[in-house]
């Protein structure tokens, strides 16, 4: 395996596990962005 | 309109059931094979590319039709796309969206009983009998009754199991049933994945001849980019398609999935996280157990022969004789065989529940009647599929179901969510109850790049398939053509069957609601 799969796999597979953290961590937190505040969701 | 409809139980059963409809026989099977012949982990460039841009502004697109059809008792595209728009025609387009899960349902149904057979063959160590690749090959055919002489009754017997079970679970309903479902298949889908990765990734150098085909070299044969394959259109195009077919989008299932989630619940941050849980089974585990097994045992060249064998090939002959070299391979080969299975009937299950939804949302039907109606006609439906497999049955449904009418049915959903719903609307209702905020950009990609990447895809299937398909051009033999005919002619007497339907169905709601 070359360095560059090494990198390849490495990124693939962090970005998939990075995914899963943040959005079942943003799911504990509860937080509904429409009861946060006055911020517009429409941006 | 129909009684009260059910909701999901929690949050986390919608997205486990959601994954579950997305992790299916592809993500093990198809997505490592096409990841090894098109650039290995140069690949994942376009692979990521098309998540961010095409698949994940589809899966969003789904959630927000489908919920917003929801709060108006409509669980199905005829109900939902009637709700957001005032064409009639709208509800007749809508059937593309409850056509297409039946259609892969009648044959995926079958494939998925071949699994559970299989399991059977692997912990009873009938499927280790010294076979080599041709035994194998032999021996599933012998199963599927295609071979000269072999009874048809065993595979049968694991296909009416297979469909019971499945109808079990919608009989259950969409809480009780398909949520309890998925809340125990998919951990145990993941654990027994991690189990055969782990296997396959400890292996080492099985043979000390051939120092070559050790495991660091399996990976690197998967994940060393070849960056020449993406000077290659058609490895971006193979990219995309990807990622259209794992995430389950333009099927109709996550329309009707979405259609339970009360109101006021998230869909932003469920939609992203079901579409992770898929990721991680598709790239992590799936890209981990059968290539690198493969090029460990079979050398590069025949690990090659296995990723163009096909999906049935990889998953029925390669993988058991893969197995067959390992210490107690009856275990592993059986736990491959229930994973497929778990993977199917997760999938399967969310096939049904869209006819269910349309039969119980626009006929006001109780779960009984429904389940028991569309049990009798999908078991019907599946009986030109178990006895005309030899024929290419199989691949017509597969093209026109399962590839073709999922592409229109999701350019018809963009269509509608960009100019019937609007786009504002839709960006609105998508953040309803949302625990994200969607970034910005995506207003551009959804309007913009969501659109033009289907139709780029549409062009190149039809280019690619759809001139030569129509016309059976790679079909040689004349008896199997005419089958492939039949095919055709049932869709179409399903697809006419089904717009009857509607059109009885909005008489009688517009009969009752002049009454009134």
């Amino acid at each position: 395996m070359t360095v560059a799969g090494i990198i390849f796999m490495a990124l693939s597979w962090g970005i998939i596990i990075f995914l899963i953290i943040f959005t079942f961590a943003r799911m504990l937190k509860k937080e509904n962005i429409n009861k946060v505040g006055p911020r517009d969701v429409l941006g | 309109m129909s009684q009260q409809r059910e909701k999901w139980g929690s949050k986390l059963g919608v997205i486990l059931a959601v994954a579950g409809s997305a992790v299916g026989l592809g993500n093990f099977l198809r997505f490592p094979a096409k990841a090894t012949l098109n650039g290995g982990g140069a690949f994942m460039i376009p692979y990521f590319v098309a998540f961010l841009l095409l698949g994940i502004p589809l899966m969003w697109i789904e959630w927000t039709l489908g919920r917003y059809g929801g709060k108006f008792g409509h669980g199905t595209a005829p109900g939902i796309f009637d709700s957001i728009g005032k064409n009639r025609l709208l509800k007749y387009i809508g059937a593309l969206g409850v056509i297409g899960p039946f259609i892969i349902l009648i044959y995926y149904i079958y494939i998925e009983s071949w699994t559970l057979a299989y399991s059977y063959f692997s912990f009873s160590g009938l499927l280790f009998d010294g076979f080599d690749a041709a035994g194998m090959k032999k021996f599933l055919l012998a199963y599927q009754g295609v071979e000269e002489g072999a009874p048809i009754y065993p595979a049968y017997i694991f296909f009416t199991l297979t469909f019971l079970i499945n109808f079990y679970f919608i009989y259950k309903g969409v809480k009780g049933g398909i949520e309890k479902l998925s809340r125990w298949a998919m951990p145990a889908l993941i654990i027994i994945a991690i189990i055969l990765a782990i296997r396959v990734l400890t292996l080492g150098t099985p043979n000390p001849e051939l120092p070559e085909q050790s495991v660091s070299n399996a990976l690197g044969f998967v994940w060393n980019p070849d960056f020449s394959k993406l000077l290659n259109a058609k490895v971006w195009i193979e990219a995309a398609g990807q990622i259209f077919f794992t995430l389950s989008v333009g099927i109709g299932v996550i329309l009707t999935y979405a259609s339970y989630v009360d109101s006021k619940e998230d869909i932003a941050l469920s939609g992203l996280s079901s579409s992770s849980i898929n990721e991680f089974c598709e790239v992590i585990l799936g890209g981990s157990i059968i290539i690198p097994a493969a090029y460990v045992f079979f050398g590069e060249p025949g690990a090659i022969d296995v990723a163009k064998g096909g999906v049935f090939n990889i998953g029925f002959v390669s993988m058991p004789l893969i197995f067959d070299k390992m210490p107690l391979d009856f275990i592993f080969s059986g736990l491959w065989f229930i994973l497929l299975f778990i993977a199917g009937i997760t999938s399967s299950v969310s096939l049904i529940q869209p006819l269910i939804s349309f039969i119980e949302d626009e006929f006001n039907l109780k779960r009984t009647t429904s389940t028991i109606i569309l049990g009798i006609v999908a078991f019907i439906a599946c009986q030109p599929v178990i006895f005309f497999i030899g024929h290419g049955f199989i691949d017509e449904l597969d093209f026109w179901g399962g590839t073709f009418f999922l592409i229109i049915f999701a350019s018809v959903e963009v269509f509608i969510f960009l100019f019937v719903m609007k786009f504002k609307n839709g960006w609105k209702e998508l953040h309803e109850g949302a625990l994200i905020r969607v970034p910005g950009i995506y207003k551009f990609i959804m309007k913009y790049i969501t659109p033009l990447f289907l139709l780029l895809l549409l062009g190149f299937y039809t280019y690619q398939d759809f001139f030569s398909r129509i016309f059976l051009e790679d079909v040689k033999d004349p008896v199997d053509k005419t089958y492939m005919w039949g095919a055709r002619i049932m869709i179409f007497v399903l697809l006419i069957s089904l717009l009857i339907l509607i059109h009885i169905a909005w008489r009688k709601r517009k009969q009752k609601e002049s009454s009134i």
